[in-house]
C-alpha cells in the first residue's frame, strides 16, 4: 500500500497536545480526532492508502491526549484496521510511537 | 687523537665479543638438549603443540570477553540510575506542588517534558540492552512498561484537567505509591540486568 497523505502533528495540530475532552483545555485528543485525524484516516480506508503521521517536535504526548484521540479511533473503528492504513513517524523519541501503537492494541476505555 | 680513541675502541669490542662468545659457549654446553625420537609422528607433536597454544588463547579470550561485558554493564546500569533520577524530578514536581498548594500549567508541562527525557533514557538503555541477548529483551519490555503505567496515571488522569490546580493529599499519597513502585521495578531490573 502507499503512503498518499500525511499529518505533521506539531505543525497541523499543536506542537503542546493536551488533556483526553475538548472541554478539559486546549489541543485535546478529541479535538485532533474530530478536526485532523478521523476524516483522514476514513479518507485512507476508503480509497486504500497509507497514511503517515509524523510525531516529532512535539514536547511530549500525555497519555490522555493519546487515549482520547488513537485510542478512542481503535475502539470505534478496531486496532487492526488502524494498523494498517496508518504509518507513525518517530524519529526524536522512538517510545512516543510505541506509546500510540499500545493504545491502539490496548485502548483505554 | 682520533686514531687514539679508534685504537682504544677495536681491542675493547674483541674482548666483548670474545667474553660473549665464551658466555654463549658456557650456556650451550650446560643446556641439556631434546633428541626427538624418530618414532614419533611429527604431526603429532604439532598437534600437541597447537593444543597447549590453544590452552593459553582461550582463557585470555574469554578474560577479556568478560572484562567487555562487564563495563558494558557498568555503563548500563549508569543509566539505570539516571533513570531513577529523571523520574524523581517528577516526583518533585508534584511534592513541591503539594507543599505550595498550587499547581500551574507550567508543572503539568514540566512533567510531561521530564516524561519526554524518561522516554529517551529508556530508549537508550534499550538499545544497549540489546547487545546482552538472552533475558534482555524481557527487561527491555518490562521497564517501558513500568515507565508506561507511571505516565499513564499522571498524565492520563485528573492532573490533565486545566480545572486541577492544587494537589491534596489523597493525589499526593497516590503519586508516591506509584513513583515508589516504579522506582522499585527499575532497581529489580537493575539487579536483573547484573545478572545477564
Amino acid at each position: 500500500m502507499e503512503i498518499k497523505d500525511h499529518i505533521n502533528i506539531a505543525t497541523d495540530f499543536s506542537d503542546h497536545p493536551g488533556s483526553r475532552y475538548i472541554e478539559d483545555g486546549a489541543f485535546s485528543g478529541q479535538d485532533f480526532l474530530e478536526k485532523i485525524l478521523l476524516p483522514r484516516f476514513e479518507k485512507a480506508v476508503r480509497e486504500n492508502y497509507l497514511l503517515e503521521i509524523n510525531l516529532d517536535k512535539v514536547y511530549g504526548y500525555p497519555s490522555s491526549f493519546i487515549s482520547g484521540s488513537f485510542g478512542k479511533l481503535s475502539i470505534e473503528k478496531g486496532g487492526e484496521l488502524l494498523l494498517k492504513h496508518i504509518v507513525l513517524i518517530s524519529n526524536d523519541n522512538p517510545l512516543n510511537a510505541e506509546k500510540i501503537n499500545r493504545e491502539i492494541k490496548n485502548p483505554k476505555k | 687523537m682520533n686514531s687514539t680513541i679508534e685504537k682504544i675502541k677495536i681491542p675493547s669490542c674483541v674482548f666483548f665479543l670474545v667474553i660473549l662468545g665464551m658466555l654463549i659457549d658456557r650456556i650451550y654446553l650446560d643446556f641439556p638438549y631434546l633428541q626427538l625420537d624418530p618414532k614419533i609422528n611429527l604431526l603429532n607433536v604439532a598437534n600437541l603443540l597447537i593444543s597447549i597454544l590453544i590452552a593459553f588463547l582461550i582463557p585470555l579470550y574469554f578474560k577479556k570477553l568478560t572484562e567487555e561485558k562487564h563495563d558494558q554493564k557498568i555503563f548500563l546500569i549508569d543509566d539505570f540510575k539516571e533513570l531513577i533520577t529523571i523520574v524523581k524530578k517528577i516526583k518533585s514536581i508534584v511534592s513541591d506542588a503539594y507543599n505550595k498548594r498550587v499547581f500551574s500549567t507550567q508543572d503539568r508541562d514540566n512533567i510531561i517534558l521530564t516524561f519526554t527525557e524518561a522516554e529517551l533514557k529508556v530508549d537508550s538503555i534499550k538499545s544497549q540492552i540489546s547487545l546482552f541477548g538472552n533475558g534482555s529483551r524481557k527487561i527491555s519490555e518490562d521497564l517501558t512498561e513500568h515507565l508506561f503505567e507511571y505516565n499513564d496515571y499522571l498524565t492520563g488522569g485528573e492532573m490533565m484537567l486545566s480545572s486541577f490546580d492544587s494537589v491534596d493529599l489523597r493525589f499526593y499519597t497516590d503519586n508516591n505509591i506509584k513513583y515508589g513502585k516504579l522506582e522499585t521495578e527499575i532497581k529489580n531490573l537493575i539487579h536483573k540486568t547484573y545478572k545477564l
